[in-house]
């Protein structure tokens, strides 16, 4: 059931606030001094474009605002193709990407925070693109939507849906009554801890105030791209390996956490249940890889390991995916614990993406309940997580959850295998098999990850694809980014059937 | 303001539409989480599974910063512990719903620490007997402690008011009276001007002196008192109301089917006669003389049976039919059943709370609510302010005086003496006022001047 009218005004809504974010990059095309590129031109068209779309959707409000969950989805899955598609059309004018297919998989990627390019020369980009391609990781990373509501002026309850269908994880929890102010308390968060991270790199001689910046705000969406081709690599230094890995983590914690934190309940935050188990998988792969590259002699001792395996193992399981060293060259059993990272990926209501640490949890604790059960068939069992007992709603909708990945994963293998032609001679030495390959890619994207293994790994990049597969994968990342249900429903004729 | 509500039954879904319309911060607290599921889904408000009761339930929710906490809990004690325990843990006021005769004596007589107790059985009774007061009333309201009446009448053939332009009510009463808002038969709400005419079939809010009501009843329909009332269904409002119309001289006859039922009811009530039998039973209805009766009052638990009821009572000739309906859905297919009033426990109770909410809700500019009673399906207000010395339009003549579009102010009352303002009456500070308006959610006297 549609509310068309109201979904036109809010992705109306969101035209505006999208041309409002991109004056940024199109001032910088100024003081950049980018007159060589068409970038200004690009930015402009595009903002102008926006404006024209947006205003005429906005300027009278609907007399009926009501939407059904299902129209919420359905408008939450239609705003962001639309952001993306909208995003690429600079890169495309300006003619940095010449390729529209490769424009609108590098803005999916961007808004859905994995960070998987397409793009064999970063460097050689103008930085306005650059810093554009971070933005859309730092708007992704928390939600337009969410953004949306923080700006609504009155509340609309109607507008808990497009929440619900936005901010990650099996269940949406409001911080505070108001939804609004729930959506104002995450952006100031959200903020406040970019703004943090900046500073910190800042300090370190070797980061400009861009690349600061840049890199600020891909770790904070958890997206990943870099301005430099060697990603976080290029820097080469312990301290901004070390401010990259802690906030990677932090952005992949759930943001109820730092809540919690601020209003000075930092006991019970700090009892969050996912959060600890976060943590410890974290430790257990990071001591796992570290072990592995020491004994295997890859680095030259345990502490040098320890810094790589620390970066990579929190890039990939906040599914930032950052790279500061080239993880193709590891042990197999490095690929497959940071394969196993992907998938569990960050907490609920956190930038990350993955199957999230909660619904791990819960799956987890099911399973044991369940052979329990067999144990001894009429014992009642209960599933907690925080000590409160988790609904057989919830339970179904996880396990349910984890088939339709796990389906979502093997038919995008399944086509991409089908697409993919052997690899081209030039990038034959990175060759891991074709399993390995296509298995990494479309857990990278579905993950939101970004680098996969073989040739998709981090010091490689997506741009010999076939555009079949590209489109596959940008599925894949929107479903992953919007948790499968708005996506699918796209294609379930009865969701478009307009409200009366 | 922040408010808890504990209990998201239908009285708390009712009343968290109503308080999150108003834009209240709103904290819903009960136990079953499928409750709360669809009332996030609804209303813009936070929802916590627990036990109202329970300290860290409570905490969660944020009891120290509240400024009401409402109990509306199915359960007595259980809504009076809640608000006990929210008082001891910083909540500013309480209003728990308590619904047992006893619990509600005792905690109205000593000071044990509640703000408010709310007992709907005994308001929808009150509500009832105002109603039966007069034959040609659906349902009277009293402002400023019962000096003012505002009464709720069909224009019917022989009410006489048919046809009649408002500025010549004066010469056709005895006694003054404003006509405050008219809703046509279509559905639209008007706030009459001096040219206005009213049509047959039109309801109509009159605003009045309260001793001069009865002379108005009388002028309009005869004298014609309520003599006998049949009640069907012997439960609590049953109860309240038999003896509230006791008091009024009314003879009331009770159905009840529960024999248990039926021995308390004649202990509590000796002047009632209570007749044990099945008020669906028709033959025992016209038996017990359903034809003589002037009003008939369903108050059975099935709505249904209620609506069924009141039509058959209708049919055989009761003067006055009043159902109790709770579901909201059958308000509109009842609009021209011929039941004259509908009344809801859930709805008053609502009304209530949200109205002592509104009267709570911190300072206001020009005067605040003191009391809010919604008419014509909630689609007008009327509410009774306090004036204050920050009232825009002190002491200047009404004709001068900007108001808002479809505002009224229906009555001035100084020192405790009522008037119907005309165009040269003013408002001075300390005066109360009555304002009838069609516009939302008003809540300070300035909001009704432009």
């Amino acid at each position: 059931m549609m509310n068309y009218r109201m979904t036109a005004y809010i992705l109306g809504s969101i035209a505006v606030i999208t041309a409002a974010l991109m004056t940024v990059p199109f001032i910088m095309t100024f003081g950049f001094r980018e007159d060589y590129a068409s970038t200004t031109f690009a930015f402009g068209l595009t903002i102008v474009l926006l404006l024209a779309v947006g205003i005429p959707c906005i300027v009278k409000k609907p007399q009926n605002t009501h939407i059904t969950s299902s129209c919420g989805f359905v408008t939450v899955a239609l705003a962001w193709i639309l952001m993306s598609i909208v995003g690429a059309i600079p890169l495309c004018a300006s003619g940095v990407i010449p390729n529209f297919v490769d424009c609108f998989f590098e803005m999916v990627s961007g808004f859905t925070t994995t960070g998987a390019t397409i793009m064999t020369n970063i460097e050689g980009a103008p930085n306005s693109m650059l810093f554009w391609r971070s933005m859309t990781h730092w708007i992704g990373g928390m939600g337009i939507l969410v953004f949306v509501v923080a700006l609504l002026p009155k509340s609309n309850p109607a507008v808990v849906h497009l929440m619900k269908a936005e901010v990650p994880g099996p269940e949406f929890g409001k911080l505070v009554s108001k939804l609004r102010f729930t959506a104002r308390i995450l952006y100031c968060i959200y903020l406040a801890l970019t703004v943090l991270e900046v500073v910190l790199l800042v300090a370190s001689p070797k980061m400009t105030l861009f690349d600061a910046v840049v890199h600020s705000m891909s770790t904070a969406g958890t997206g990943g791209f870099s301005n430099k081709n060697l990603s976080v690599g290029y820097f080469n230094d312990v301290y901004i390996d070390i401010v990259i890995t802690v906030f990677m983590m932090l952005f992949a914690t759930n943001f109820n956490v730092f809540y919690f934190v601020l209003i000075g309940h930092v006991s019970a935050a700090l009892r969050n249940e996912e959060l600890r188990t976060m943590f410890i998988i974290f430790g257990f792969a990071t001591l796992a890889i570290t072990l592995s590259l020491t004994l295997n002699g890859i680095y030259e001792n345990f502490w040098v390991s320890l810094r790589y395996a620390a970066f990579q193992t929190a890039s990939l399981m906040s599914t930032t995916g950052f790279a500061t060293a080239d993880f193709n060259n590891w042990p197999t059993l490095c690929h497959i614990l940071l394969l196993g990272v992907m998938f569990v990926g960050g907490s609920a209501g956190s930038t990350a993406g993955g199957l999230k640490v909660s619904r791990i949890i819960i799956g987890a604790k099911s399973s044991f309940v369940s052979m329990k059960k067999a144990y001894s068939p009429r014992g009642v069992f209960t599933v907690k997580l925080d000590g409160r007992p988790v609904s057989d709603d919830l339970r179904l909708s996880v396990a349910n959850y984890f088939v339709a990945y796990f389906f979502i994963t093997v038919i995008s293998l399944i086509l991409i295998s089908l697409a993919e032609p052997t690899l081209p001679p030039s990038l034959q030495a990175a060759d891991s098999g074709w399993f390995v390959e296509n298995f990494s890619a479309v857990a990278t994207c579905i993950n939101n990850v970004g680098p996969g293994l073989g040739s998709f790994g981090p010091m490689y990049n997506f741009a010999h694809m076939t555009y079949f597969s590209k489109l596959v994968l940008c599925f894949d990342m929107l479903a992953g980014r919007l948790e499968i249900v708005p996506m699918l429903l796209l294609f379930y004729p009865k969701a478009w059937v307009p409200a009366k | 303001m922040r408010i808890i509500v504990v209990g998201a039954g239908n009285v708390g879904k009712e009343l968290v539409s109503r308080l999150s319309k108003e834009g209240h911060d709103i904290v819903v607290v009960d136990s079953s989480e499928k409750r709360l599921k669809e009332f996030i889904d609804r209303h813009d408000v936070m929802g916590i599974s627990g036990n109202g009761a329970d300290f860290d339930v409570l905490e969660e929710a944020g009891v120290n910063t509240a400024d009401l906490f409402v109990a509306c809990t199915p359960r007595d004690e259980l809504n009076i512990l809640c608000s006990l325990v929210a008082k001891k843990l910083g909540a500013k006021d309480t209003v728990a719903r308590v619904r047992s005769p006893e619990y509600f004596e005792l905690f109205k007589e000593h000071d044990l620490g509640l703000s408010v107790m709310v007992n709907p059985e005994f308001e929808m009774a009150r509500e009832i007997a105002s109603a039966l007061k007069y034959l040609s009333a659906i349902r009277i309201e009293t402002f400023a402690g019962g000096k003012v009446s505002l009464a709720e009448v069909k224009v019917t053939a022989e009410s006489g008011l048919g046809g009649l332009e408002l500025k010549n009510l004066k010469s056709r009463f005895s006694v003054k009276l404003l006509v405050c808002a008219v809703e046509r038969e279509d559905g639209n709400v008007y706030i009459p001007r001096g040219n206005f005419t009213l049509k047959e079939r039109d309801t109509v809010y009159v605003v009045t002196d309260s001793g001069d009501i009865g002379t108005f009843f009388k002028e309009i329909a005869g004298a014609r008192l309520m003599k006998r009332v049949m009640i069907a269904g012997g439960g609590r409002i049953s109860y309240y109301l038999a003896r509230a119309l006791g008091k009024m001289g009314v003879k009331v006859k009770i159905i009840e089917s529960d024999e248990q039922k039926c021995k308390v009811l004649s202990e509590e009530l000796p002047k009632a006669e209570i007749i044990f039998g099945d008020a669906s039973d028709h033959e025992l209805l016209l038996e017990e003389g359903l034809k003589r009766t002037d009003a008939f009052v369903s108050l059975c638990t099935l709505d249904e049976q209620n609506i069924i009821l009141s039509l058959y009572a209708r049919e055989k000739g009761a003067k006055k039919v009043i159902a109790r309906v709770e579901k909201s859905t059958y308000y509109e297919l009842l609009q021209d059943s011929g039941v004259d009033s509908i009344v809801s426990s859930k709805a008053i109770t609502a009304d209530l709370i949200a109205r002592y909410a509104r009267s709570r809700s911190g300072a206001r500019s020009g005067g605040s609510v003191k009391k809010l009673i919604r008419i014509m399906n909630d689609r007008a207000e009327t509410l009774e302010f306090n004036v204050e010395s920050s009232f825009k339009a002190l002491d200047t003549p009404l004709k001068d005086v900007q108001l808002q579009d479809n505002v009224l102010i229906a009555t001035i009352i100084r020192d405790g003496e009522v008037f119907i303002p005309d165009g040269d009456s003013v408002i001075k500070q300390g005066d109360s006022v009555l304002a009838v308006t069609t516009n939302e959610y008003t809540d300070e006297l300035n909001d009704l001047v432009k």
